[in-house]
């Protein structure tokens, strides 16, 4: 394009006009977020959610999660006392007394691996 | 777990890499050699995002053990382009608009380049063939496949 000056710019109107980052699509070089590199700092999170669709919660054990090697983080309502919401600031992140549909959130873990998350949540007991 | 060492070569570099034996050779690209070009779409097979030349055939890179592929020359995205020059199935991908969001992109490369290679003069229905495998969730196909023919009229005469 002809920069600004005597000549009149060209207009990019009906132009075909490559799209800024197809290059580095083409190539491989696009970062996409999954794949940012954290190395062995990569944490894996997973999430124990109620196989209930309305339930009670009289008491939950992390202990026996906690206890697993790998295991840097358990997480429960009890962390989290206060409501969040987009509208209505009505809900727990975490269900604290009772639980009300199958697939609420009731605990979260983090691990170095996903498989050892995932084995502290089948250790995390809820009554 | 136990590791395996595995001599491979790879875009025409040989590697040597430890791998456990349920790594699959999409993950050991990406995770052991951050070759993050090749992507983990749906690691089950349907989805092509992840395909790689494997001794010179397209393969779910997701389906493969890094251990099954000790000894063999493996070509990804990042392979393609020799040294400046882009491969042009590379060139008319980014000159025609074959690029969206560009997550399927190095797969669809990696199959329209072998199709390119084992038949340079491709039909249509041939390569609408060759990219079954290759799911493109932007729905960009038309210009996809306009692109790879015009790679291939590219590359036909002048060679």
């Amino acid at each position: 394009m002809k920069s600004a000056g005597s000549q009149p710019t060209a207009s990019p109107i009906g132009e075909n006009a490559p799209r800024i980052d197809a290059r580095q699509k083409v190539t491989g070089a696009a970062v996409f977020a999954d794949d940012i590199q954290f190395g062995d700092s990569l944490l894996h999170a997973r999430i124990k959610r109620s196989p209930h669709p309305h339930a009670l919660i009289r008491k939950i054990d992390t202990a026996r999660a906690r206890a697993l090697p790998g295991v840097k983080a358990v997480v429960t309502g009890e962390d989290f006392p206060g409501h969040i919401g987009l509208y209505l600031q009505d809900r727990y992140i975490f269900c604290r007394d009772r639980v009300r549909y199958i697939g609420d959130p009731v605990a979260g873990v983090a691990a170095i691996s996903e498989e050892i998350a995932q084995k502290a949540l089948d250790l995390i007991d809820v009554d | 777990m136990a590791l395996h060492e595995i001599h491979i070569t790879i875009n025409n570099e040989p590697e040597q890499v430890a791998v456990p034996a349920n790594m699959t050779l999409m993950r050991m690209l990406r995770e052991k050699l951050a070759l993050t070009g090749t992507k983990n779409g749906c690691s089950a097979g349907e989805c092509g995002a992840c395909t790689v030349l494997l001794n010179g055939e397209p393969v779910n890179s997701c389906m493969v053990l890094a251990v099954e592929c000790d000894g063999a020359r493996i070509v990804t995205v990042e392979g393609l382009a020799s040294e400046e020059r882009l491969a042009p199935v590379q060139e008319t991908i980014l000159s025609e608009g074959g690029v969206q969001c560009g997550f399927c992109t190095p797969g669809i490369l990696i199959s329209a380049h072998a199709l390119l290679q084992r038949n340079p003069n491709p039909g249509e229905d041939e390569i609408r063939e060759a990219l079954v495998g290759n799911l493109c969730r932007c729905t960009g196909y038309v210009r996809i496949i306009e692109s790879v023919k015009k790679a291939a009229r590219m590359q036909l005469p002048a060679g």
